[in-house]
């Protein structure tokens, strides 16, 4: 038992014990009554006393219950608490985990009830001198209410926290956490650093937990959870077929997450009519106790996944949703959405003084019908051509337009790739050349490197372009990058450092155009990537929590939003775009004045890590293992009331005593 | 502050006619000094018949029975029951307990005193009447006939309740002063906290025909108290500290009956008769009937 306010209890009872004695000791003012003999009387009194238990305490009973009534006052202002887990800290970080796996299902209430529960509980336990701070996270945290003291404010955050979809991530919350809760002090000031307590309401099912460090202060893991039982769709892929772009596969992987082996139908549902159903079977991941860790200890038993496979006709643009029938604990990954498009031919503007191997592979590719059209312009032409002939609808008329050693300004939205020439922006420049030099690293598991032998690329030189931050580093070498893909106000720039041909354009810069299929799969690549939604089949998803911006048309200042629970959020245009995050739950997020092509985004949740509901019984960070307890623990429990109800009980007893006039 | 008692308090003349027709009872018979009126257990001169006994030599040849000679030729000497004075005995409590209650039970006592007195007066018994508290005395020794009830009545209504009782020291000085045998009345509250055992066993030990009536008054025996009491001892100012209680009354009660069945066990082992009576119980009752029926009176 701890107590919160202990400097309170001495001076209460030096203020009230002295009194109570000296009243006891001085005794009532008894009446004197003249009788035959006390013979008796003392007998009788003597006799009570020996016959009742206790003799000597009850001789001064009431004395001794007033100071137990008083005790018990003065302990409960003395703020007593139960002693539980929690140590002395003042500062509590309560960190409410409502990722989508946050929303199983326990037996009539989901986890994130559980968790803002147990949340409420730790409020209500928390004592005058400590402070608390509510942070909801899911794939981002947000600080719903600063260190404060007031438990109704508290309180009110942790009711305000709703569920998402989105996947669960630790770091950020964690790292916020810890930014709130060091002191600011003035420079040269020494403060005290108080230690804070990071209490984790949450599954342990957090993707990146692994990386999460606590520099200073305690974290504590409150488990919530103990259903295990899910099966869940894990990727939805709909992609056009190449050479027929009628033709969509729909392609769904099912994943079971449980003990039990399961049988499941998958339905494919197309504008929401059903189309095809099919089942799969699928063997349990593992037993009780392997699925409750962190990562399976060896690879996934066969027959754990499925994949169910569509092939459809369809040549106009379609809403998909792949359904699991059947019902188990979590049900926000038994359906999965996909926005499927028209079928369009790629359009490719090339732009080169001349170039006869770019050329080439574009022939060759439209010929094999992976690209619609293909036209080509010099330098000048590109920039002098009318604005009609470039733009349509504010948007580059041409789904891809390549650049070949043409440094431009003119470059309305739209998908450009360069060779040889960065595209002129504020924060790109060219530093200088880079020459005979080995590339250092690059990511092969990027769409636009997939199945391009780069280690077998030769390249002579290449131009030293400085790029920002926010660029994605395809391919770099000492220097810099070499490959960067850099996305900004609707457009797309994928920019290759080197040429085919050198500087003056009368020899090759690389071998790469002439070993192998490497080249033009990188051109059919980047083309397809950069053409985005018109190539793959469908608008690229969502995770929930992520933002996406769509284009409208001109005009209105705002465009609503509707929402997959049919609710509609109002949203700025910007430029012609809208931005939209509150992704947090998964479905179709509509628009109610997009441009074709962009009148919807699909949200999906298709994250192993929140469909694998087990509750984590050992939740490793980067700095070990975490402490962990349920939700169903008390931590310093006040005692208060109890103590305060104990003077009361004691009181009434000695008032029965009293008037019962049974002892002395 | 005692009052003395006026002697019509204690026995009025209506009262005084009804008791001429009782006499004191002794189940012993006792020598006296003088011939009384009654019989000793003696074999004396007396006209009344008690035995025969075969003749001695030096036997007074005026108690032989001559028609039992004539008859059957033997010398048989009559023996009569010889008639002596009974000494009636009356031990009275007059310490300050004793003047407690309403009526108080010293007046009770003398009332009762003055009645046996009265009645052993008329029968010509010798009665002696002892006032003790924590000293022996006033006593009133060997007074007989009627005549003197007057004297008997003045001493008694100048008695007054004062100091501690001891009755162990007044039954001890009443059996060294009076060593004839006789009926003895001890009339006490017996609230004595040096015991009663003592005092009593010197009584017995002189075989006097003892009574003993122990009398309370109702205040002690249903205490009518409430509160939170200090009870002053009116002998010896010792107090005692109480709450009165429903278990607290019980208890003094409960201790009372015991007190009194101790002593009535006591007594009865021993021969000694004992009688309980309150003070509310009608004097007169009392004596006309109550010690009637237990043998002192007829």
């Amino acid at each position: 038992m701890n107590f919160l306010a202990p400097w309170l209890m001495p001076v209460v009872a030096a203020a009230t014990i002295p009194p109570l004695l000296l009243l006891y000791f001085l005794k009532l003012k008894r009446r004197e009554v003249p009788i035959a003999s006390t013979l008796l009387w003392r007998k009788a009194v003597e006799d009570l006393q020996v016959n009742s238990p206790f003799q000597k305490l009850r001789n001064n009973l009431l004395l001794i219950l007033q100071l137990l009534a008083l005790t018990a006052a003065i302990l409960a202002v003395g703020e007593p608490m139960f002693a539980g887990h929690r140590g002395v800290e003042k500062a509590i970080v309560l960190m409410i985990d409502h990722s989508g796996s946050m929303a199983t299902d326990e037996g009539g209430e989901t986890r994130l009830e559980i968790a803002k529960r147990a949340a409420l509980k730790e409020i209500e336990d928390m004592s005058t001198d400590q402070r608390a701070m509510v942070i909801a996270f899911a794939d981002r945290a947000r600080v719903l209410c600063p260190f404060t003291d007031d438990k109704n404010a508290l309180r009110r955050a942790v009711e305000s926290i709703t569920q998402t979809d989105a996947p669960g991530r630790l770091v950020e919350a964690m790292a916020l956490a810890e930014a709130h809760s060091t002191p600011v002090g003035e420079v040269g000031v020494e403060i005290e650093i108080a230690e804070s307590q990071y209490v984790v309401f949450t599954d342990g099912r957090l993707a990146d937990a692994a990386q999460t460090i606590v520099q200073r202060g305690q974290l504590e893991i409150i488990r919530v959870g103990a259903s295990t039982e899910n099966v869940g769709i894990v990727n939805l892929d709909v992609r056009r077929h190449y050479e027929a772009p009628e033709r969509l596969s729909v392609l769904a992987r099912v994943r079971n997450f449980g003990t039990q082996a399961s049988t499941r139908d998958v339905s494919l549902y197309v504008d929401g009519e059903l189309k095809a159903v099919q089942t799969v079977q699928l063997a349990p991941l593992g037993n009780a106790n392997a699925i409750s860790q962190q990562s399976l200890a060896g690879p996934s038993p066969d027959g754990v996944e499925s994949n169910a496979a569509f092939e459809l006709f369809l040549d106009t643009a379609a809403r998909i949703e792949v359904r699991l029938s059947g019902q188990d604990a979590f049900a926000a990954d038994d359906r999965a959405y996909a926005l499927a498009t028209a079928p369009r031919p790629v359009s490719v503007l090339l732009v080169t003084p001349g170039n006869r191997y770019l050329g080439h592979a574009l022939e060759a590719l439209r010929r094999a019908n992976l690209l619609g059209s293909a036209e080509t312009w010099t330098p000048e032409e590109y920039e002098k051509k009318p604005t009609e002939d470039l733009e349509v609808d504010g948007r580059c008329k041409f789904d891809v337009v390549i650049l070949d050693g043409h440094s431009t300004e003119r470059l309305p939205p739209g998908n450009y790739l360069f060779f040889a020439g960065p595209p002129v922006l504020d924060d790109v420049r060219i530093r200088g050349t880079v020459s005979h030099q080995a590339f250092l690293d690059w990511d092969d598991t990027h769409p636009i490197l997939r199945h391009v032998p780069v280690q077998t690329m030769v390249v002579f030189s290449w131009l030293d372009i400085e790029v920002p931050d926010q660029a994605i580093k395809l391919i770099e070498a000492d220097n810099g990058p070499v490959l960067s893909l850099l996305s900004r106000d609707k457009r797309q720039y994928l920019v290759c450092s080197f040429g085919i041909f050198d500087e003056d354009r009368r020899h090759l810069n690389t071998t790469w155009v002439l070993e192998g299929p490497g080249f033009i799969i990188f051109l059919q690549n980047a083309l397809r990537y950069l053409a985005g939604a018109s190539t793959t089949g469908q608008v690229p998803p969502v995770k929930p929590g992520e933002a996406f911006e769509l284009a409208v048309r001109p005009g209105p200042s705002t465009v609503r939003i509707y929402r997959p629970d049919g609710s509609a959020d109002s949203v700025p245009v910007q430029r012609n775009t809208v931005t939209y995050g509150r992704t947090d739950r998964v479905g179709i997020y509509s628009i109610s004045n997009g441009l074709p092509g962009n009148e919807a985004r699909a949200v999906n949740l298709l994250d192993e890590t929140e469909s694998w509901i087990a509750p984590n019984s050992q939740l490793q960070i980067a700095s070990g293992e975490v402490q962990q307890r349920t939700g169903k623990d008390r931590v310093n429990r006040p005692l208060w009331p109890w103590m305060l109800g104990a003077m009361g009980l004691i009181l009434a007893v000695e008032w029965l005593i009293y008037n019962k006039r049974v002892l002395v | 502050m005692p009052v003395a008692t006026r002697k019509s308090d204690l026995l009025d003349p209506e009262f005084m006619s009804r008791l001429e027709q009782l006499d004191i009872v002794s189940r012993k018979i006792f020598a006296g000094k003088m011939k009384g009126e009654r019989r000793s257990k003696r074999k004396g001169q007396s006209v009344e018949f008690a035995d025969y006994r075969n003749y001695v030599v030096g036997d007074d040849l005026r108690f032989l029975d001559w028609n039992i000679y004539g008859r059957l030729e033997r010398l048989f000497i009559k023996l009569f029951f010889e008639e002596e004075d009974l000494h009636v005995n009356v031990l009275v409590d007059m310490s300050k307990s004793m003047d407690f209650g309403n009526p108080s039970k010293s007046l009770y006592a003398r009332r009762v005193a003055a009645a046996i007195a009265y009645i052993g007066l008329v029968n010509y018994n010798r009665v002696s009447l002892v006032a003790f508290s924590d000293q022996y005395g006033p006593e009133m020794v060997g007074v007989r006939g009627r005549r003197l009830i007057h004297q008997v009545l003045g001493h008694l209504s100048d008695l007054q309740a004062d100091g501690a009782g001891n009755l162990s020291a007044a039954c001890r000085q009443f059996a060294i002063r009076h060593p004839q045998r006789g009926v003895v009345l001890v009339l006490s509250d017996f609230m004595d906290k040096g015991g009663y055992e003592t005092g009593l066993r010197y009584l017995i030990g002189r075989h006097y025909d003892l009574y003993v009536i122990q009398m309370l008054s109702p205040e002690e025996i249903e205490p009518n108290l409430n509160g939170d009491l200090r009870l002053r001892d009116v002998e010896d100012g010792d107090f005692a500290e109480v709450t009165i209680s429903r278990a607290l009354i019980n208890r003094y009660k409960q201790n009372l009956n015991a007190y009194c069945s101790q002593l009535r066990d006591f007594c009865t082992r021993r021969g000694v008769t004992y009688m309980f009576t309150s003070t509310a119980v009608p004097f007169d009752q009392l004596v006309l009937n109550y010690l009637r029926r237990r043998g002192l009176l007829r």
